[in-house]
C-alpha cells in the first residue's frame, strides 16, 4: 500500500488534522518531516495512505489547516 | 487549616493533579513537539490534548487560538504589547488589578499610549457601559477590563463592552482571572476578542500556567519573545500561525498535563454547580458578617448576576494585614493588604487599611464558613 505524507506548519495542526481525519474514516499517522519534506525545516505531517491524500488534503484545509505540501513517503516531488 | 484565599490560587487541587504529575514523570517526560519519537509525540499528544479542553471550555474557534502562557499576567502582556502602538487609546476600569494597570502605565509613560479609566457601577450593567461610552474617543483601540474584580468580587458586563468596543472600532480583552472556572465563557458568543486566564486559579491546574485565548483570529498580534517554535527551522522569522507565533520555547509539560486534570474535574462537577455552590457560601458569610457590629463589608450581598464569591471587609477600623494575620493564627487562611489593585481600593476607600478578602473555592464547605465566623467573633470580642 502506497503512503503519502501531508506536510502542514505545525505539531497542533498534525494533531487536529489527524483527529479529524480519523473523524472522516481516514487513517493517518503524525511523523516528523523526513526526506523531502526536510525541505520545509523541522516540522510535522500527517501519514495516510496515497489513494486518500487528496480527500485528506481536502478535508484539512476544509477545516483552516494549512497544507505545505503532499509528498509521498519516501520522497519526490508531489 | 480554613483555607479562604482561592482568588490568589486554590487549593487544595483535585486528586487527579497527583496523577498527571506521576504520568508526566513516568511517560511524558520528553518535548512535546520537537521530535519525532515516539515520547515526544505522545507527550505532544498530552499538550494537544490540554489544548483542546481549554478551547471547549471557553467556545474558541480551534485549538490553535490557545495559547499557553506562564500565567494571566503573562497573557495580558502578550495582548497589550503586541497590540498597542503609539498614540492608541484603552480603556479600563476602576477596579483592575496591577496585571492590566502596570503594563497599561508603562506603555503611556514610554510608549505614547493613552488610557482613560471607567468607573464601574455595583449592580448596574447599563451604568458601568454608559461610563466606558464616555471614555471612547476616536483612537480608542482596546477596552482592557477584568471580567470580575479579584478585590470585591464584582462583575463587569463583558459581553455588553465587547459588543460596545465593536461598534467603536475597537476590540475587547477580557481578564478572566477570577471567572475561569466559575462563570461560563464562550469567546465566540460573547464577542471576547482575547481572554486571558491563570491556569491556577479556578481551572485547578498548577502554578505557573496560563492560557490565552484568541477569540478574533483577524488580529495579528506582535510578538514579545521569539525563538524556537519546532516549527519552520530554517527561517530565520517567527512562524505567522498561531500557536506557534506566540509560543516560543519550550512549554510547561508538567503543568499543561496537570491543567487537564484540573478542567476536567471542574467540567465533571459542573461550572454551575460550583457557582451555585460556592456563591452560597458567600451569601451565607455575607449575612452573618453584616450583623456584626464591628465588620465593615464594602460591597452590596452578593448576587449571581452582579457578584463573584469574594468578600472584602474590615473590622473595627484594625488595618487588614492585622486582621488577617489574626486569623491565621486561629487556623484561617485569608488575604489582607491592597490585592495587587490600587485602583480597586482608592475607589472603595480602603487605600489606609486595604481590606481582608475572604475567596471561596470548590472545596469549601458550610462547615469552613461556620468555623471562620465563630473566629471572626471570638477576633471581634477582643477588640471591644
Amino acid at each position: 500500500m502506497e503512503k503519502s505524507i501531508i506536510v502542514v506548519k505545525s505539531i497542533t495542526y498534525a494533531m487536529r488534522g489527524q483527529q479529524l481525519l480519523n473523524n472522516y474514516g481516514i487513517s493517518a499517522y503524525i511523523e516528523r518531516n523526513t526526506g523531502a519534506a526536510s525541505k520545509y525545516g523541522c516540522g510535522y505531517s500527517v501519514r495516510v495512505k496515497t489513494s486518500e491524500a487528496n480527500r485528506a488534503a481536502e478535508i484539512l484545509t476544509s477545516y483552516g489547516i494549512r497544507v505545505v505540501d503532499i509528498l509521498p513517503v519516501g520522497g519526490g516531488k508531489s | 487549616m480554613i483555607y479562604l484565599d482561592n482568588a490568589a490560587t486554590t487549593y487544595p487541587k483535585p486528586p487527579q493533579l497527583l496523577r498527571a504529575f506521576t504520568e508526566y514523570l513516568n511517560f511524558y517526560g520528553a518535548n512535546p513537539g520537537r521530535s519525532g519519537h515516539t515520547m515526544s509525540l505522545e507527550t505532544a499528544k498530552q499538550v494537544y490534548k490540554t489544548r483542546e479542553a481549554v478551547s471547549e471550555l471557553f467556545g474558541a474557534k480551534s485549538p490553535e487560538d490557545v495559547i499557553f502562557t506562564q500565567n494571566c499576567t503573562h497573557s495580558i502582556n502578550l495582548v497589550l504589547k503586541g497590540l498597542l502602538k503609539w498614540g492608541d487609546h484603552v480603556i479600563i476600569s476602576d477596579l483592575e488589578h496591577n496585571s492590566i494597570l502596570r503594563p497599561i502605565h508603562k506603555l503611556w509613560l514610554q510608549n505614547g499610549v493613552q488610557y482613560s479609566v471607567a468607573e464601574v457601577v455595583e449592580g448596574d450593567y447599563d451604568a458601568t457601559v454608559e461610563n466606558f461610552q464616555k471614555c471612547i474617543r476616536p483612537n480608542t483601540k482596546l477596552i482592557a477590563c477584568t471580567h470580575g474584580s479579584n478585590v470585591f468580587g464584582i462583575k463587569l458586563p463583558i459581553a455588553q463592552l465587547a459588543k460596545l468596543a465593536h461598534q467603536n472600532g475597537a476590540l475587547l480583552l477580557a481578564d478572566c482571572a477570577q471567572t475561569a472556572g466559575v462563570e461560563d465563557i464562550d469567546v465566540l458568543k460573547m464577542g471576547i476578542d482575547f481572554l486571558a486566564a491563570p491556569g491556577h486559579k479556578s481551572l485547578y491546574g498548577p502554578t505557573g500556567t496560563g492560557v490565552l485565548v484568541i477569540g478574533n483570529e483577524d488580529v495579528t498580534l506582535d510578538t514579545l519573545t521569539e525563538g524556537g517554535t519546532g516549527s519552520n527551522s530554517l527561517n530565520y522569522e517567527q512562524p505567522d500561525f498561531l500557536p506557534d507565533q506566540l509560543e516560543s520555547g519550550t512549554v510547561n509539560t508538567a503543568g499543561i498535563i496537570a491543567l487537564e486534570a484540573g478542567i476536567a474535574d471542574i467540567k465533571r462537577k459542573g461550572i454551575a454547580n460550583i457557582c451555585a455552590q460556592e456563591l452560597l457560601l458567600a451569601q451565607t458569610l455575607y449575612d452573618a458578617m453584616a450583623a456584626m457590629p464591628q465588620v465593615k463589608l464594602y460591597t452590596k450581598r452578593p448576587t449571581e448576576h452582579y457578584h463573584l464569591p469574594v468578600l472584602s471587609f474590615t473590622l473595627g477600623g484594625e488595618h487588614s494585614e492585622e486582621t488577617a494575620k489574626r486569623l491565621s493564627e486561629h487556623g484561617v487562611a485569608t488575604r489582607g493588604g491592597f490585592h495587587c489593585s490600587p485602583l480597586a481600593h482608592k475607589k472603595m476607600g480602603t487605600t489606609e487599611t486595604g481590606t481582608v478578602r475572604v475567596s471561596l473555592g470548590m472545596y469549601n464547605g458550610i462547615e469552613d464558613v461556620r468555623k471562620f465566623l465563630t473566629i471572626l467573633k471570638l477576633l471581634q470580642n477582643h477588640m471591644v
